[in-house]
């Protein structure tokens, strides 16, 4: 019985984080349409109920940059220097195509909860 | 800075603790598993998110972390391995594309050589006191560690092979060009077993247990004379005495088959009985073959006379031909039994997962 919850719990985790996956692009992309640096975002993040680790967090920025979506730049701050980003024009083309498919599923799923 | 969100700080002059030197300590181990042309850019950002974590817990509580609020903090961001290995593009040696065929091969190579492999060592061991003697003590563990380097050796070419087709994959022409039309055909999965299978099946079974009945009688007009001196001796040769008590319990599979193909003839849909049955009568063979292979000498002769010698002789070749005959039966029954055994699984799982569900395909199963 209790391997079975773990058994389920695992599997849920699993399926949770496949979720939150892209949706976590989608939320970043969007949040740095203000520019942060990664500590601040991440409490922006959690602030509005989505929570990012650092661990995941970072390597994604440094992606989405690679990928030409964001920009980057050091500069100091509270006598610390510190990274701050921000969306590219690349991303914010990006960001809207995103966001128009994310508004797609959306209303699918809507129509398919509601048939079921 | 431009609008970017100002975190909202106590005047608490947070972030030089005493046991800042555990953060030190930690980013040097996450710095060591990071890519080399990384390594000061993203040890520089994360230790800037660890220091503001620690300042804003420092803020919270109102004193600087002490040690276990300092582990606390840093057991939560992970092991340096794995948040090192985060900032590593996704890899794997084998890709999803290529690991059902890697994992095919394996399988293949363990059940077409390693397994047969087994099997022989086995029988050597059991039918053959010369090799046993040869191999007990340290040659024993000599013959295993032949085995297991032979093993790895063949995992790790097969594995490397597919690292390299799975670098160059984009490469291979017959994963990109393909043509549906060449797939195999769909076979079509036993839901029954043949009647005239089973009814031809259960004559052969007939013949054959009538003539191994009949053989102590009749062999001398179905062998010759050779037969009956063997059977019955005395002559210079003939068979191990002890040998006489397999004579019925050689037909107990014969018997099974039977019965599982008189039964099949009546309820064909029960395919899982054909593969449990012979998957039965594979583990009684096996274990008559192995247990008459102990009897050896299997030919005996006559140790006196002028021509003792010569018996000896060919006594000595009969029974390595009947040794080694044995041997290549009990390797084929073993086979026959991983196949069989590999069939009943997969029969069974087919009538318990069975798609049509359940209640209607395990009726109609059962009756």
């Amino acid at each position: 019985m209790t391997h079975s919850k773990n058994i389920n719990a695992d599997l849920f985790e699993n399926l949770r984080l496949e979720l939150r996956r892209g949706c976590l692009i989608v939320a970043v992309l969007a949040q740095l349409r203000q520019e942060h640096y990664g500590y601040t975002l991440r409490k922006a993040l959690d602030d509005l109920g989505l929570a990012i680790d650092e661990g995941t967090l970072y390597p994604l920025l440094r992606r989405l940059e690679a990928q030409g979506l964001l920009t980057s730049e050091w500069r100091e701050e509270n006598k610390r220097n510190k990274r701050f980003y921000r969306l590219s024009e690349q991303g914010e083309l990006i960001l809207q195509q995103l966001l128009e498919e994310w508004k797609t599923i959306n209303a699918s799923l809507d129509r398919i909860l509601q048939e079921a | 800075m431009e609008n970017h969100q100002r975190i909202p700080r106590q005047n608490f002059a947070g972030g030089i603790g005493p046991y800042m030197e555990l953060l030190d300590r930690y980013l040097q181990a996450v710095r060591f598993w990071l890519p080399t042309g990384q390594q000061t850019d993203i040890i520089a950002e994360l230790s800037d998110d660890l220091r503001s974590q620690i300042e804003d817990r420092e803020s919270e509580l109102g004193h600087s972390l002490n040690e276990d609020e300092m582990v606390a903090l840093l057991q939560q961001t992970g092991h340096p391995m794995r948040v090192a290995g985060r900032y590593q593009p996704q890899q794997s040696l084998i890709g999803p594309a290529l690991f059902p065929l890697y994992r095919f091969v394996l399988k293949i190579v363990a059940f077409g050589y390693l397994a047969p492999w087994i099997l022989v060592w086995i029988c050597l061991m059991l039918f053959s006191p010369a090799y046993r003697a040869q191999h007990s003590g340290l040659a024993l563990l000599g013959t295993w560690a032949t085995f297991w380097s032979l093993a790895f050796s063949l995992f790790g070419v097969i594995t490397i092979v597919f690292a390299i087709l799975e670098r160059f994959q984009m490469n291979i022409p017959w994963l990109n060009r393909w043509d549906p039309r060449k797939l195999p055909h769909v076979v079509q999965r036993k839901q029954r077993v043949s009647r005239v299978e089973s009814i031809f099946g259960l004559v052969f079974s007939i013949i054959f247990i009538v003539w191994w009945l009949g053989l102590p009688r009749y062999g001398d007009a179905l062998f010759g004379p050779a037969a009956t001196i063997l059977w019955q001796g005395p002559a210079f040769l003939w068979l191990n005495p002890a040998l006489r008590a397999y004579f019925l319990p050689v037909l107990v599979p014969t018997a099974i088959m039977i019965a599982q193909q008189c039964i099949n003839i009546v309820r064909p849909q029960w395919t899982w009985l054909r593969a449990s049955s012979l998957l039965v009568a594979d583990a009684i063979s096996l274990g008559i073959v192995t247990s008459v292979a102990r009897i050896h000498p299997y030919v005996l002769f006559a140790e006196t006379g002028k021509d003792a010698a010569q018996h000896a002789q060919v006594a000595l070749i009969l029974n390595q031909v009947i040794m080694w005959s044995i041997i290549g039966a009990a390797v084929g029954i073993g086979i026959a039994l991983l196949v069989h055994a590999f069939q009943t699984v997969q029969t069974v799982r087919r009538i318990i997962g069975s798609p049509r569900g359940s209640a209607s395909s395990q009726i109609s199963q059962a009756l």
